[in-house]
């Protein structure tokens, strides 16, 4: 049986290599797209930008204001004088918050009365709006923390702790909460989800539009060698788009990885052999190449992109989302490769995610050899 | 018997097409069979059936004693199977040893027999020059030919061949017939073959005539040709004869008129002068120098790829020339393509016009386009579907007509605006000898009571006989251009006339004769090549063959038209397919 396997994946190899798009699909975009994505797709929010409409032109709102200005979340890049004019900065994206301080902002607080601040963020983005929200929120009470004080020692308050309970704060496995730590490894996973199962995909389908299949179909070679022939060059294949894209992660992006690379690789291979195994799934029960892509991108990425847990922890989706996430390889890899990059430890606590992979790979086969029938029309 | 077939139907849309209806018909060790037809006559399904690519719905059919419907993948291990289209079973990026490898492993040769195997196929189709060329880059004809290597490397006991010779080349034909019958002589190798060629059928032992899915007639070529009493019938007579007594329609009532006409000395209507077009490195089309005057019908005979399309797209203005000068009713193909356009017609090679459009609302488009006022456009629509046979069809789609009514069609479509000039390209590939036939006749009509200048192009050797003038084209070359009769003269002058042997025994008989002349060829059971010397030849052979013990007559044939074009590439020096 292993002769004809190898004839056949000798075939597929060299066709690859001959084909500039096919080899462009297979190495330099998914590195591209892993680039872009990295740089790019940042959850991280600093240096929000803000401008200020000063109309008290005070002690007190200077005071205010340089608590923005010390704050490495926003970053001052106008001091406005009308309302009308903060909106249309906030319309043009110049700032995404204004601080509208009102003209008696300094008398009122010496009264020690109360004051308003206007604060406008722009929420087109909202989880960026709501951050920002956030942080207005932390400056404005240090603030008030430092008038509290102030009020306190001028009526005779002497020492001890005006806020007693301190925090001792310490965040394990991503301590600077960098989001390059989580979203790389995410994309490792969704970009070997993307362009291998999209090549695979085409492998018979291509061969049925061109007539060659017949060779195949009119030949003593079984299900099993056609499928296994295929398969193993484009396995190769996404095992190598793995290897370059955790090297790029590690010293380029410069990564935390403090798991096993052995276990990670492990299940690389395992992944890429599930996502191979659905690319020839979809390419034995379609009949264009067109109709090929359409559907890997249906059934291999999209879900993979909404519930594999790449943007927010699957426990937290509905459940139907974790449902579905319990069915897609990609779910069982990003546990491994989030925590190989991040938690380390050994390989007990991803015995079931490994199993659930390799489970996969068992039923995608399967069905591939089900689907693929010797027979034309 | 090798093959044996009963009762075999095929159907496709859950039974609403049959492909196959109910076909029976047997092969015997070392037979060369050939099933004849048009396109959708069935014979593909056939074939693909006795494969095991295609599952049957009643019937049974065995080979080599393995019943394929029952049990497909047994057979596979004896058979060759060869899919139809030029080449299209190869893989373009692997050059020639790389596919021919890859089929030896699919098929795990013994290294032994692989070697000696390959060895011999390579010599037999001189394709060993070409070992490291990507399969991609080879001419139709070597295509063909790789892929026929590449269905043999394994030495099957029957080979299906589906379509092998349809637009190659005369001199790659006979390189392929060379194979064959190679084959059936040293290894009693058994053959069923698929073709749309009628010529071709002297080339079997035994044919099938198929048509709309059932076998019509069955017998040797000369059992078949000979039940026709009367004149001496061609198999395509047979085919038609056949045809209308299965109640088809009868075509359009237009008296064929005789092929000798004399044509003014008029100036002609299209003429060409160094005309080329080169697509980077390739050159589709190579100095082509001609002229076609008024009631002329100028054939442009030659193999896919020989640049056919390619020149009738320049003449029509659809393809800017890189070379030359062309002028088409009046007007030059590069300065004025618009009035070119304007006062010609043209029939693509594939059916251009709606499908789900009826033939009604098609000519009224197509009317509509070259801007006929509605009386005149409503006066000849009436006028063209009452001529060309169309009228009852006139509310129907293209998609539920047969091919040659769509032919049909496409031609009321081209000739709408009454040009002067009509170009037609490969008209009528694909389509039955029966609508070929009227075809012809209302083309024969346009051009010589109408005066039409007519450019027709096509791969079928037996329609030159409907040209006043014939071009064969070969590698983008114009290699010959002259009358049919004049054109079978100066081959047989050059190479001398066809010598012919019938043997009952004709595989050792075969055996002999190339021993004396290593250019004969088996087609059938006859025995044929083209001698300088005819009579001594027959003397000589005569001889020979009876001092063998071997019976045998031998005469002198005329030089068919694939003789001819195989003969002028020949002195050309490009009988190196």
């Amino acid at each position: 049986m292993g002769d004809r396997v190898l004839a056949i994946a000798r075939k597929e190899t060299r066709q690859l290599l001959r084909d500039p798009v096919y080899l462009g699909l297979a190495f330099v975009v998914p590195l591209m797209l892993l680039i872009l994505l990295g740089y790019q797709l940042s959850l991280d929010v600093k240096g929000l930008l803000v401008a200020v409409v000063d109309r008290d032109r005070s002690v007190w709102s200077r005071q205010y204001v340089d608590g923005f200005v010390n704050s490495e979340y926003f970053r001052l890049v106008a001091r406005l004088d009308s309302e009308a004019q903060a909106r249309e900065w906030i319309r043009s994206g110049r700032a995404r918050v204004v601080l509208d301080i009102p003209p008696d902002f300094g008398r009122r607080l010496s009264a020690n009365e109360t004051v308003a601040v206007g604060v406008t963020v722009d929420g087109s983005f909202p989880s960026r709006g709501q951050i920002a929200l956030g942080y207005v929120e932390a400056v404005s009470t240090l603030y008030n923390q430092q008038l509290l004080r102030a009020w306190l020692v001028e009526h005779g308050w002497r020492g001890g702790q005006v806020l007693p309970v301190q925090m001792e704060m310490s965040v394990w496995y991503n301590p600077t909460l960098e989001s390059k730590n989580f979203i790389v490894p995410g994309m490792l996973v969704i970009v070997m989800m993307i362009f291998p199962p999209l090549l695979s995909a085409l492998l018979i389908v291509r061969e049925r539009e061109s007539g060659t299949i017949l060779n195949l179909y009119a030949s003593p070679a079984t299900r099993w060698d056609i499928l296994a022939g295929k398969a193993l060059p484009y396995v190769a294949v996404s095992f190598l788009d793995f290897l370059v894209i955790f090297a790029v992660s590690v010293w380029l992006f410069q990564l935390r990885f403090v798991g096993s690379a052995w276990l990670l690789s492990a299940a690389a291979l395992l992944y890429s052999i599930c996502t191979i195994g659905l690319g020839l799934v979809i390419s034995a029960l379609t009949r264009t190449q067109l109709a090929a892509m359409l559907a890997t991108f249906l059934v291999a990425v999209a879900p993979a992109f909404t519930f594999s847990g790449i943007f927010a922890p699957v426990a937290s989706q509905d459940a139907v989302g974790r449902f579905v996430a319990h069915l897609i390889p990609a779910t069982y890899f990003m546990d491994v490769v989030r925590g190989a990059y991040l938690k380390g430890g050994g390989a007990a606590p991803y015995a079931p995610s490994l199993a659930a992979l390799a489970g996969y790979a068992v039923v995608v086969y399967a069905i591939a050899w089900l689907a693929l029938r010797k027979r034309v029309g | 018997m090798v093959i044996d077939v009963r009762g075999l139907t095929k159907t496709y849309a859950r039974g609403r097409i049959r492909a196959v209806a109910g076909v029976s018909f047997t092969v015997a060790r070392g037979e060369v069979v050939g099933l004849i037809g048009p396109d959708g006559a069935g014979k593909t399904s056939v074939l693909q059936i006795l494969a095991g690519v295609l599952g049957a719905d009643a019937g049974t059919a065995s080979v080599a004693g393995v019943d394929v419907v029952r049990d497909p993948e047994a057979v596979k291990h004896v058979i060759g199977y060869m899919p139809q289209g030029l080449g299209l079973n190869l893989y373009d990026s692997l050059t020639v040893a790389e596919n021919v490898e890859f089929f030896r492993d699919l098929r795990r040769v013994p290294r032994a027999q692989y070697e000696d195997n390959r060895e011999r196929l390579l010599r037999m189709t001189r394709l060993a020059p070409f070992l490291a060329r990507p399969a991609g880059t080879l001419s139709g004809g070597m295509r063909q030919k790789l892929a026929l290597i590449c269905t043999l490397i394994h030495l099957p006991d029957v080979l299906l061949l589906d379509e092998p010779t349809t637009g190659v080349d005369p001199v790659s034909r006979r390189d392929f017939w060379t194979i064959i019958h190679t084959l059936v002589v040293s290894r009693g190798v058994t053959v069923l073959l698929t073709t749309s060629y009628m010529d071709e059928a002297e080339r079997c032992h035994r044919v099938s005539l198929m048509h709309a899915g059932a076998l019509i007639a069955a017998g040797t070529p000369d059992e078949l040709t000979g039940a026709l009493a009367g004149r001496h019938a061609s198999l395509e007579d047979v085919f038609v004869h056949h045809l209308s007594g299965h109640g088809r329609e009868p075509g359009p009532a237009l008296a064929a008129t005789p092929g000798e006409a004399a044509f003014d000395d008029h100036a002609a209507t299209v003429r060409a002068e160094r005309l080329s077009c080169r697509f980077g490195a390739f050159t589709a089309v190579d100095e082509v120098s001609l002229e076609v005057r008024p009631g002329e019908i100028l054939g442009l005979l030659g193999p896919n790829g020989a640049g056919k399309t390619t020149l009738i797209k320049m003449l029509c203005g659809l393809q800017p020339p890189t070379a030359g000068t062309a002028v088409v009713a009046g007007h030059d193909v590069r300065r004025e393509r618009a009035r070119v356009r304007g006062s010609i017609g043209y029939m693509s090679q594939r059916f251009a016009l709606y499908r789900d459009q009826t033939v009604l609302e098609n000519l009224r488009l197509s009317a509509g386009l070259y801007g006929l006022d509605r009386a005149t456009a409503g006066r000849r629509i009436d006028a063209l579907l009452a001529s060309l046979g169309l009228a009852e069809f006139r509310d129907r789609v293209p998609l539920a007509l047969p091919l040659g009514l769509r032919q049909r069609l496409a031609l009321a479509s081209a000739i709408l605006h009454e040009p002067r000039v009509l170009f037609l390209d490969e008209p009528t590939a694909g389509v039955d000898p029966l609508a070929r036939r009227h075809f012809w006749d209302l083309v024969r009509d346009l051009a010589h009571r109408r005066g039409v200048t007519v450019l027709v192009s096509t791969h079928y050797m037996d329609e030159a006989a409907n040209c006043d003038t014939l071009g064969f084209m070969h590698q983008g070359r114009l290699v010959a251009l002259g009358r049919p009769d004049e054109l079978t003269r100066q081959a047989e002058k050059a190479g001398g006339p066809m010598v012919a042997v019938d043997a009952p025994d004709f595989a050792r008989a075969f055996v002999l004769v190339r021993e004396h002349v290593p250019d004969a060829m088996l087609y059938g059971r006859r025995i044929r090549w083209q001698s300088d010397h005819p009579d001594a030849d027959i003397r000589a052979l005569t001889a020979a063959l009876a001092a063998a013990g071997l019976e045998a007559r031998a005469e002198i044939q005329p030089l068919s038209m694939e003789d001819t074009f195989a003969s002028v590439l020949h002195a050309a020096g490009l009988n190196r397919g």
